[in-house]
């Protein structure tokens, strides 16, 4: 069977080592990014089944490259959630906006994070 | 009576349908006697089959009210086990949330990096957005590494003063109760020890609107790991940097 592909795109590498720690035991292939334009240039490049992205992030933040991957023919139906420090209404809101198929707020509960993948991806 | 005489021969034919009349009722009623007892005989088997029917429900009744028992212990064991896998991966997060912190510590020796994963570690680990690292020199505390602070209305805080101050000077931690209202918006202060010796201070201020105002039990365990393994990663980084100054201090000390 194909594992699937989950791209991560966050600047903190702690957010990252927590996010591998918990996607790791699901049997997961796990490819990281540093900001967002290199999560977009990953993502078109690979083909990722799902992409965790981070908002507060160099270059091009979370928003913006959910944003440009929707604009994107071959990540235009990637689902992506959102990770967001911050878990207010409007910061869920511009993400939707952007594209998001769903959120999620740090610090990340292990739980709720392998539940979301898991539906998103149909496990 | 001759055998012409039309009333002898009347009453022979009279006689003679009667004969066959009787006959015929007696065949009749050979008949019915059989069909009567064929029914009787179906109405006991019908019945005989209705008992055995009766029992076989009952049977099926017990046996129901059994397997209704078995699931409701299975539907209650299911929950049980649903219940025991959120907290078993409630454990692993946490464990997880530990081993990131302690891993993401002792992974550099660069003084300022380490301070930067502190702060990411709080940020991200715990949840605060406003975070500050003091360092405990020459009876002073000054802010070494912070986020969403005011750098210049921390930059320097004497020992002794306020929580942050005392949390330095007798190296017992700060917390506010949860849902207490600190005016400077405080939620705890830790100690970071060398050697027994305190020589830098975190101090947690606002938690990020998801936590509620409150640390939680997961966090308290961090914090606890952060006082410790902080310590000796700050020392490691301190006796690479510059090997007369913390260790040395701590043996002063």
């Amino acid at each position: 069977m194909v594992r699937k592909k989950i791209l991560l795109v966050d600047d903190s590498e702690t957010s990252l080592l927590m996010s591998r720690m918990i996607l790791s035991k699901a049997n997961y292939d796990i490819l990281v990014a540093k900001d967002g334009a290199d999560g977009l240039e990953r993502a078109v490049a690979e083909r990722p089944d799902l992409v965790l992205l981070d908002v507060v992030m160099p270059k091009m933040n979370g928003f913006e490259a959910c944003t440009a991957m929707r604009a994107r023919r071959e990540t235009e139906t990637i689902p992506i959630i959102m990770v967001t420090t911050r878990g207010e209404g409007t910061s869920v809101e511009t993400g939707f906006k952007a594209g998001a198929t769903d959120y999620i707020t740090k610090p990340v509960n292990g739980l709720e994070l392998l539940t979301k993948v898991r539906n998103i991806l149909g496990d | 009576m001759s055998e012409s005489d039309p009333l002898e021969s009347y009453v022979r034919k009279v006689q003679a349908d009667t004969h066959r009349y009787v006959h015929d009722l007696l065949g009749e009623n050979e008949k019915l006697r059989v069909a009567a007892a064929t029914l009787q005989s179906e109405k006991a088997r019908l019945q005989e089959e209705i008992l055995t029917t009766h029992e076989k429900l009952d049977r099926h009744r017990i046996e129901e009210l059994k397997l209704e028992r078995r699931l409701a212990e299975i539907a209650a064991e299911n929950r049980r086990f649903s219940e025991e896998y959120v907290l078993v991966e409630q454990q692993n997060s946490n464990l997880a949330n530990l081993y990131v912190a302690s891993a993401r510590l002792h992974s550099t020796l660069d003084r300022h990096e380490v301070l930067a994963v502190i702060i990411d570690i709080i940020e991200f680990l715990v949840g605060c957005e406003q975070i500050g690292v003091f360092e405990a020199k020459d009876g002073k505390l000054r802010l070494a590494a912070s986020k969403g602070l005011d750098e210049r209305r921390y930059a320097v805080i004497p020992m002794g003063e306020g929580p942050i101050g005392r949390t330095a000077l007798t190296g017992q931690p700060y917390l506010t109760a949860a849902g207490s209202d600190d005016e400077e918006g405080l939620t705890a202060c830790i100690p970071v020890k060398f050697r027994d010796a305190v020589h830098h201070v975190i101090t947690l201020f606002r938690l990020l609107p998801q936590k509620s105002g409150r640390l939680e039990p997961v966090d308290h365990d961090l914090l606890n790991l952060l006082a410790a393994e902080a310590g000796t990663a700050l020392a490691a980084a301190s006796l690479l940097s510059q090997p007369d100054s913390l260790v040395l201090q701590g043996e002063e000390r």
